[in-house]
């Protein structure tokens, strides 16, 4: 069945659909969004009930594969150390996100003129400000200004979020040592905000949040983006992009609710599936102009897959710290790592951000794992201590671009509309590995000045595969890469992709307000050149 | 399989293999994991996860013939290092058991408000009430906001 054409069709209501529909819709254009997931209502989070820990084993899991609900479609990653996390309904992945919220650094654009690595980016970091602005201002970040790790940047719109007493003793680390920190940028509303109400320390917010005070952004765009006009459908997940004889897209298959496939004619394709799921599609939309995927004649579509690779330390402390209060991934984040230098055995660098304690029952679990806590009779000593007492971080290392490391079609694993499902090929690399180590062995280094008596770790972090970056990289030239600097892929003229996929390089930070920013610098250049969007 | 599956006599001796994992502890006013429950958790949850009733029967099926041997089926009749004896048999026979057991029974012991409450914390979900914190103090800042710039211009 064919429905009636609209100008623009977007694929994916997540964090960069949702910033992409919210600024085209001023153009009165006819858009509509096809979401394989659902809305998410605020009963449906775990965070009221008493198996709100538990769910996180379930249907609120990090994995597609674990929830394996009808909207998620299963990723081989077995040939991975990192294993994807992702969440798929309107809000996209930002469902789950912890909510940090950094900007990248003006070196992150310039990683091949600065160290010999990586390549550099056809767009800065002052042509992305003003995107960061906005992007802050509509997501409702809570921050601090004045951080010595940025040039000077328009203050977030909300004061930071508490540190609490854990946040105050790993904050200690650092001052002893004299090493760098600041409050986080966070997309969580620290006080009512634009319709949202403020952050109530509930600390549930990887499993959702009931509350509203998330910025997830099918409760920041996505109302606004409705309001004007554009159209939401969602359980459509779209098996590929048919092109006409020109080459240009002409319409989207998809399945409808029902299983139905249909057709979606537009003038406009915009791809917002995020790092793995925009290179599948485009892998999966095979013609005879383009034999080996859409827009794939560089052959980088699937190509560089960068996530960043997280090492955990966490401390073991003798006072309680009340690490259960508060946004799980929200408090502190520190840069003393963060910029090149060689002395260090690797290049570029990493950040840390701290976390809040574990809940009763991932603090028994933590326990089984390293072996704190037995089973019999010495359980509970084991238990007591631990519980509360554990303060943590995460390393975020910077991941090179590298083109063996790689989105693939699985030959025999399909959806349940029997779409081929992508396969994660990656291996960590060298300068990944040195960078994790070193970050491991510093964040030690803090705990201890904080007072930790005892440190755990893990690193790589099996189950971090967020950041989901790289797969059809922008870039000036069309061997090099998949998509231009205002996010049209070379190969097809209105044909634009504006997820995490189109990154360069990873930086060493959270990526979303980076994919937001450059969502809403792709959408303006699409404004200002309307009348000339397809021409050479 | 439904909440019935396992007889009296089963969930009895379930109950007790459960507080060998997480036994009572009166000075903390903490139940063992058999007194508090968790059995019934695990025996609902056979229904949704048909993987977890396949480790589980077979196990508590061993249980029950290790049981009958040691003291004819009467779990009250043993001494608490019988028990014990018992328990590191089964590990042996049934390596699955053990581990996964300890999984669900951490999971659904420490979701109980009344474990919570012993442990000294709200025994309620997070939401909706959350919890009181202090705003941020910026005087712990004093010191970095003295210092250089760090980022690279480019
Ligand atoms: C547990 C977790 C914690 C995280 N924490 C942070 C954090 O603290 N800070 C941060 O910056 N980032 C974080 N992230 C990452 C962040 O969520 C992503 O960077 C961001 O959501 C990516 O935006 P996107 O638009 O590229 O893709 P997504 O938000 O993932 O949206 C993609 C959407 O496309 C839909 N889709 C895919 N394929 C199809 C198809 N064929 N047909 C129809 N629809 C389709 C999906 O259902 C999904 O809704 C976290 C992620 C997770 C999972
Ligand atoms: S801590 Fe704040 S943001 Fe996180 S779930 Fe609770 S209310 Fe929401």
């Amino acid at each position: 069945m064919s429905e009636a054409p609209v100008d623009v069709v977007i694929i994916g209501a997540g964090a960069s659909g949702a910033a992409l529909a919210w600024s085209l819709a001023d153009t009165k254009m006819n858009i509509l969004c096809l979401e394989q997931g659902d809305w998410v209502k605020a009963e449906d989070y775990p965070g009221s009930g008493d198996d709100w820990e538990a769910r996180q084993f379930t249907d609120f899991g990090f994995s597609p594969n674990q929830r394996g609900r009808d909207e998620d479609y299963p990723v081989n990653d077995s040939e991975s150390p990192i294993h994807t996390s992702m969440f798929n309904a309107v809000g996209g992945s930002t469902i789950l996100y912890a909510a940090h919220f950094p900007r990248l650094h003006p070196s992150d654009f310039r990683t091949k003129t600065l160290d010999g690595v990586g390549e550099d980016w056809p767009i800065d970091y002052q042509q992305l400000a003003p995107y960061y602005d906005t992007n802050e201002r509509m997501m409702g970040v809570s921050g601090l200004a004045g951080d010595p790790a940025y040039p000077a940047k328009t203050p977030p719109p909300l004061p930071p979020l508490p540190l609490g007493k854990l946040g105050e003793t790993l904050a200690g680390g650092f001052n002893k040592l004299g090493w760098h920190w600041w409050p986080s940028d966070s997309a969580i509303a620290s006080q009512d905000y634009e319709g949202r109400a403020g952050c109530i320390n509930a600390g549930t917010c990887l499993v959702g949040c009931p509350h509203g005070a998330k910025g997830s952004s099918d409760v920041t765009y996505w109302p606004d983006a409705i309001r004007q006009g554009v159209r939401i459908k969602t359980h459509c997940r779209v098996r590929e992009i048919t092109v006409d004889e020109n080459g240009m897209a002409d319409s989207v298959i998809y399945y409808d609710a029902d299983g139905n496939e249909q057709r979606q004619r537009a003038e406009i394709v915009v791809m917002a599936c995020n790092g793995i799921g925009t290179p599948r599609l485009l892998l999966n939309s095979v013609s005879k102009q383009f034999p080996n995927g859409l827009a794939n004649r560089s052959g980088l579509v699937g190509k560089n897959l960068m996530f960043h690779p997280y090492g955990l330390v966490r401390g073991i402390f003798e006072e309680p710290l009340e690490g259960y209060k508060g946004a799980t991934g929200c408090c502190i984040i520190s840069k003393e790592f963060y910029e090149t230098d060689t002395a260090r055995g690797f290049k570029r660098g990493y950040s840390f951000e701290m976390l809040r304690g574990m809940g009763p029952v991932f603090t028994a679990l933590s326990g089984m794992g390293s072996g704190h806590i037995p089973i019999g009779a010495q359980h509970h000593d084991g238990y007591a201590q631990l519980f509360d007492r554990t303060a943590g971080m995460v390393v975020i290392c910077e991941d090179l671009p590298e083109e063996s490391n790689s989105i693939t079609l699985d030959p025999d694993l399909k959806d349940s509309n029997g779409i081929p499902a992508p396969k994660v090929n990656y291996r960590l690399s060298e300068n990944s590995r040195a960078m994790l180590d070193h970050g491991v062995a510093r964040g030690r280094e803090v705990l201890e000045a904080a007072g930790a008596i005892d440190c755990m770790t893990e690193a790589p972090l099996q189950p971090a595969g967020w950041h989901l970056m790289g797969t059809a990289r922008m870039g000036d030239d069309p061997e090099r890469s998949v998509v231009n600097s205002w996010g049209r892929s070379h190969d097809v003229r209105n044909l634009f992709i504006i997820d995490g996929s189109i990154f360069v390089t990873a930086g060493g930070v959270n990526p979303t307000n980076t994919i937001q920013a450059l969502t809403l610098h792709i959408a303006d250049t699409i404004k200002e050149r309307l009348a000339t969007l397809f021409d050479d | 399989m439904t909440k019935d599956v396992l007889t009296d006599e089963q969930r009895r001796n379930f109950a007790a293999l459960l507080n060998q994992i997480i036994p009572s502890c009166p000075e903390r006013s903490l139940p063992g994991a058999g007194e508090a429950g968790v059995g019934a958790d695990i025996e609902t949850s056979f229904a949704t996860s048909p993987e977890l009733r396949l480790v589980v029967e077979p196990g508590l099926a061993a249980f029950q013939s290790l049981l009958t041997s040691a003291s004819a089926g009467r779990i009250d009749d043993l001494a608490p290092e019988q028990l014990a004896t018992l328990v590191a048999e089964l590990q042996s026979q049934q390596p699955a058991l053990l581990p996964t057991l300890t999984f669900h029974a951490y999971i659904s012991y420490y979701q109980k408000p009344e474990v919570q409450e012993a442990l000294g914390i709200p025994p309620r979900p997070p939401h909706p009430e959350g919890y009181e914190m202090e705003p941020f103090d910026d005087a712990l800042l004093e010191t970095v906001q003295k210092r250089p710039k760090l980022y690279r211009p480019a």
